[in-house]
């Protein structure tokens, strides 16, 4: 038999045109030299947004190929937060006599209201996504200094926000969680009206953090808050996230929620009760949902330290997949025997 | 007695025979549009494949008697970690445990014979390479020169990595 000749064999997996001979590349540059760009899009494909930022600045040519409309082309801006110094207790109080700090970084977000714009005109195009690292060491602002920052900033573009915490930094000996202020969460969610996905975990988190993302963002679809705290009334009934009208995902995995003695005997122990279930006042458009290892508790001890919780029974567990109109995934401790059971009830709903 | 599959011999490029069976053999695209060319030819017994050294065919080879027994997961895009051991089977993640020079031999292989599972990895494996990494971690990793004039790289890096401190 002859040997093929290349030309006849480019088109192999994926469609992608045969590279070079081997024998013709420079190995210790492999990625930019062994390989053909449609090659290197294969590689491409398996980065997400966040490493094609960092490869975009690597070479020019992997900048121009980072370019590709097929690869996702949305930026995170970033606002780091460090933790303030020990000795500067003045900040860690709140008492600062200066601009506050995020506000300071607010203010310097490109838009088109401020002088940054036309020097970054692709920020408000390529940037939707917001995070802010460490906002748990922000002290507290005053609603009179963040009232007009609040009013005036509006991030239009911003579709995702991450406020997570380290997820190591609630993994300490002393099981606390580190806090977010209630003033910082609101001003975080006043400015982005068109907010579609936020990502709340490792941190404690109280009611009105919860509420006020409710109410500021009206689009909001899909909350995570995992091996967080959920501080506030009644927070495992939902009643927090009662306004997210558009509310479809919600990952509560690892997270303890609120709930008085009178709702867990409701919520959890009383079958009869067919109502009162979890998340009962949020549930109705939710499509995705996971309670893995969701625990509630009744009273926070001080600092939020070694909370006593209970997990979500099976009950519980049960009458929430009874309850959702449209859930369509469900990832929990239910027993394999309930899950059985709950599938031939809700056959569209996939458990995991 | 189970009947033994018949084989066919894949030729290296430095003219080393490797006898295969069928089934392995026509994971590569490429070795069944060749013998499917070929089908009225009793005696095809031996694909030439001038492209692939013989120490990469070995690995082929491997890769998809392997692959034939345990199919290997599909992997997901984008990554979510960077370690090929959290993506894929221990043994695929192990097979691509390998010098740089060899993984890129893979990829062209890979590519030249139309194995497509074979190339998905071995191109997730140079991704895993690359996540997470800093822009001067990446080029020295590859070896790849900075070209970029420092108005350049600090243009692409605003433009690419918006940061502020609070």
């Amino acid at each position: 038999m002859k040997p093929p000749p290349h030309q006849q064999h480019q088109n192999v997996a994926s469609d992608v045109p045969m590279a070079t001979t081997i024998e013709e590349h420079t190995p210790l540059q492999g990625l930019t030299e062994t390989l053909l760009p449609e090659l290197r899009r294969e590689v491409l494909q398996y980065l997400d947004a966040q490493d094609l930022a960092e490869l975009s600045c690597v070479s020019k040519q992997l900048s121009k190929e980072c370019e590709d409309d097929a690869l996702p082309q949305y930026r995170t801006a970033v606002i780091r937060c460090p933790a303030p110094a020990k000795n500067n207790m003045s900040m860690a109080m709140g008492c600062y006599h200066s601009l506050h700090p995020l506000l300071g970084a607010l203010l310097k977000i490109p838009t088109r209201q401020n002088q940054y714009a036309s020097k970054f005109p692709v920020f408000e195009e390529r940037f939707t996504r917001l995070q802010a690292q460490g906002i748990c060491h922000l002290p507290k602002i005053n609603a009179r200094e963040a009232k007009p920052v609040a009013n005036s900033l509006k991030l239009q573009q911003i579709t995702h926000m991450d406020l997570s915490s380290d997820n190591n930094s609630n993994n300490n000996n002393n099981n606390s969680y580190p806090q977010v202020a209630p003033s910082i969460g609101r001003l975080m969610t006043q400015v982005v009206p068109n907010l579609q996905e936020l990502d709340l975990s490792y941190n404690h988190v109280t009611t009105a953090v919860l509420a006020d993302a409710a109410r500021n963002c009206p689009k909001l679809e899909r909350i995570h808050l995992q091996n967080g705290l959920a501080g506030g009334v009644a927070s495992s009934t939902g009643i927090d996230w009662k306004n997210c009208h558009a509310l479809k995902e919600l990952l509560l995995d690892g997270t303890l929620l609120q709930a008085s003695k009178r709702e867990v005997t409701e919520m959890f122990q009383d079958a009869d009760n067919v109502v009162a279930c979890p998340l009962r006042y949020c549930m109705e458009n939710l499509e995705r949902v996971s309670l893995k290892g969701c625990r509630h508790y009744d009273r926070l001890p001080k600092n939020a330290v070694d909370v006593v919780s209970e997990p979500f029974t099976q009950l519980g567990l049960i009458k929430f997949v009874r309850n959702a109109p449209n859930l369509r995934w469900f990832r929990s401790d239910l027993t394999a025997d309930n899950v059985k059971m709950l599938q031939q009830e809700r056959p569209e709903v996939i458990f995991e | 007695m189970d009947v033994e599959e018949s084989t066919i011999n894949l030729v290296s490029a430095e003219g080393d025979s490797s006898p295969v069976p069928l089934s392995v053999a026509k994971m590569s695209e490429l070795v069944r549009s060749m013998m499917d060319e070929e089908a009225e030819d009793d005696d095809v017994k031996e694909i030439p494949l001038p492209n692939v050294k013989s120490q990469v065919l070995h690995k082929v080879i491997e890769f998809c008697e392997h692959h034939l027994k345990e199919p290997m997961t599909e992997i997901e895009k984008p990554l979510k970690s960077n370690s090929m051991s959290d993506v894929v089977q221990k043994f695929y993640a192990d097979f691509v445990d390998i010098e740089q020079v060899l993984l890129f031999e893979l990829i062209l292989a890979a590519n030249y014979m139309d194995i497509k599972p074979l190339l998905d990895l071995t191109c997730a494996t140079v991704a895993s390479m690359i996540k997470g990494k800093t822009p001067e971690d990446i080029r020295t990793t590859f070896n790849i020169t900075n070209d970029f004039s420092p108005e350049e790289e600090a243009q692409v890096r605003e433009e690419n990595k918006w940061c502020e401190e609070a």
